[in-house]
């Protein structure tokens, strides 16, 4: 059992704030990950969790009891790092038993775990090696075979794939998450690859600037960014913004004003007289639609993806992509009419970046 | 192809330079070591009548032989004793204080801690001669004179700032996320660095060990104005003593310091993985 909170932590060097009265509450067995750009705050997190760096304030409890002041080596967390952080003198043999034996585990014992962890991870025939021996791949591996060996209460991975190559970094998230569904413990996941979290969690914690941004499942973080920095952040390509005003006098039923087109809006949270920023994802862009079209761009990159092509498009002198079937005949330089889904597009307050749509969650 | 060719052979005629420059007085002294005295006053390269009789003048003084220089031969055993006891004291004090420094220095975020790196590097640049007359006045006021105290001491003054300069910089080499690793498997701050720190750490603590030692070792200048008896002379200054004597023994100073330079060598030649790997591996790392 670990569920993990985090009480108003705040972390400082000097006037730098790392982080921000961070407050977080993760749930028993749950795949939670920290997501955000780097110098967001999200390793200074897990390592505080960790007990590796003491927050300025701040309190961080394990169910119940405050840990805040317990060091790391009893605090019963097993960490994965992005460097591995694998025993550099010693064999595999006797990284994963390191754990075991400084917690005196009985011999035998630390014997039977130690073949059931590699075994687990497909590296029994590699237990005699040292780590400078192994693939990058394998050395994921007996990291990860030195973290479930223990049993420990609580996993944190510190963006544990980002040294992998493209293919195997693919191979391994899934074998992540079914070693999650297998250990059946509370893993905190941190990484600044938005889709990596979106594949690999139940619930997401964007963090930017040491400030959690939104807390959700990906399906709420990518439907229903609460702000500007969400909705760019999350999804490849990016959402694509304009900046234009509002119009219209009542709040449910206003339409937003960009250069060259204007858009209907699903009921506004608030009015506002100030700019605004609508958002809209690749997907949500309708080509040559059936209904009225809003305005005509001009094609100026295709990117065929194979599965999907992605058009850059201009109007106006601003540029944004579209996604659309393989088999559409648009080339470079062709006048596509498009309309922008009004259930699916996203409206925000340019200088504070909050959301204005109605149903959205707003929690920054 | 044919460029690889001229490069290498480029290559390997440099090497030879180097290697005839580096070698070339040593195995002058060793031959001239295996000569009799009037050989070696005419200047041959190869003996003709090779002797080990200057060998055995220190090894077994007892036995005759040449009389010149029989009394600094035979105190020839008392002066290694010395200066083994000195090199060994040096290295111990470089490792004990200089991985402490350096640990703190490459771990520690602090105020100064640049300065002091620099005063380190700026100490070295001090030439010994400069220093050696204020320092003598110091160790004579402190009674600490023929002492081995004050060799060990001058010579940790000197070793010690090039000790914490390649050992910081080879903590450095370290990751951090091992410690952190060490942590969270379980060890204390002190665990985390015997059992994976100073392990890891431990070619170039033997670089630096090595070093420090043979520094010392062969030290001369400070050695000869801190010591003047035979209970504290290390061989360095013994082999020198032979200035003194009416007739130079120059075969016998040779032999002396074969004798002296050889456990030097055969250290670094038993230990040079680590002397490459820690000092070379600092400075490239």
């Amino acid at each position: 059992m670990a569920r993990v909170s985090l009480k108003k932590l705040t972390k400082s060097y000097g006037d730098v704030v790392v982080l921000d009265e961070l407050t977080l509450e993760m749930a028993d067995r749950e795949f939670l990950t920290l997501l955000g750009p780097s110098g967001c705050g999200k390793t200074t997190t897990l390592n505080i969790i960790a007990g590796l760096d003491s927050a300025t304030s701040g309190h961080v409890f394990f169910d119940s009891d405050d840990v805040t002041e317990v060091p790391p080596e009893r605090r019963d967390v097993a960490m994965v790092f992005q460097t591995y952080a694998l025993y550099p003198h010693m064999r595999v043999v006797d990284n994963i038993a390191f754990g075991l034996r400084m917690r005196k585990t009985p011999r035998d014992e630390i014997e039977r775990r130690v073949r059931e962890a590699a075994k687990a991870m497909e590296i029994s025939h590699l237990l005699m090696r040292k780590p400078r021996e192994l693939s990058g791949g394998q050395r994921q591996r007996v990291a990860l075979a030195r973290a479930i060996v223990r049993d420990p209460r609580l996993f944190l991975l510190d963006e544990p794939l980002s040294n992998l190559d493209a293919k195997l970094r693919v191979s391994m998230r899934t074998e992540l998450k079914r070693l999650h569904a297998e250990l059946d413990k509370t893993f905190v996941y941190v990484t600044h690859d938005q889709a990596e979290s979106l594949i690999m969690s139940d619930r997401i914690a964007v963090l930017n600037e040491g400030k959690l941004q939104q807390l959700g499942t990906p399906e709420d973080i990518y439907n229903q960014p609460a702000n500007a920095f969400v909705a760019g952040f999350v999804g490849s390509p990016p959402m694509n913004f304009f900046d234009g005003g509002l119009e219209g006098e009542e709040r449910e039923r206003c339409r937003m004003v960009g250069r060259g087109f204007t858009c209907e809006l699903r009921p506004l949270t608030s009015k506002t007289s100030a700019e605004v920023r609508l958002g809209v994802r690749p997907e949500d862009i309708e080509l040559s639609p059936d209904g009225e079209p809003m305005a005509q761009a001009t094609v100026v990159v295709r990117e065929p993806l194979g599965s999907d092509l992605y058009l850059t498009l201009e109007l106006n002198g601003a540029t944004f992509k579209a996604r659309t079937r393989p088999s559409a005949d648009f080339d470079r330089g062709d006048l596509v009419p498009f309309r922008f889904d009004p259930e699916k597009v996203h409206l925000f307050e340019s200088a504070s970046g909050k959301s204005l749509l109605k149903n959205i969650p707003v929690i920054a | 192809m044919k460029s690889t060719i001229i490069k290498r052979i480029i290559l390997y005629v440099l090497v030879l330079v180097a290697l005839l420059y580096i070698v070339t007085p040593f195995a002058w002294i060793v031959t001239v070591s295996i000569m009799h005295e009037r050989e070696a006053n005419v200047g041959h390269w190869i003996p003709r009548e090779p002797t080990g009789e200057n060998y055995a003048m220190y090894l077994a003084p007892e036995s005759g032989g040449a009389e010149v220089g029989l009394a600094t031969a035979r105190k020839f055993p008392r002066a290694i004793a010395n200066s083994f006891i000195i090199a060994t004291m040096v290295m111990v004090i470089n490792l004990l204080f200089g991985s402490m420094a350096a640990y703190s220095l490459a771990r520690i975020r602090f105020r100064g801690s640049l300065a002091l790196m620099l005063f380190y590097l700026g100490s070295r640049s001090v030439p010994g001669v400069a220093i050696v007359i204020p320092m003598y006045l110091v160790i004579r006021n402190y009674g600490l004179l023929d002492t081995h105290l004050a060799v060990i001491l001058a010579h940790s003054t000197f070793t010690l700032p090039f000790t914490i300069w390649i050992l910081k910089g080879y903590f450095q080499t370290v990751p951090l996320d091992l410690e952190r690793a060490a942590r969270t498997d379980g060890c204390g701050r002190l665990g985390a660095l015997f059992r994976i720190f100073l392990p890891v750490a431990a070619p170039g603590m033997i670089g630096v060990g090595i070093f420090s030692f043979i520094a010392s070792w062969t030290e001369f200048l400070f050695a000869l104005l801190f010591t003047s008896t035979i209970y504290s002379k290390p061989v360095t200054v013994l082999v020198s003593d032979f200035t003194q004597e009416l007739q130079m023994p120059f075969t016998m100073i040779a032999a002396g310091g074969v004798l002296v330079v050889l456990l030097p060598i055969v250290l670094a030649f038993i230990l040079q993985r680590f002397i490459i790997h820690g000092i070379g591996g600092a400075v490239t790392g």
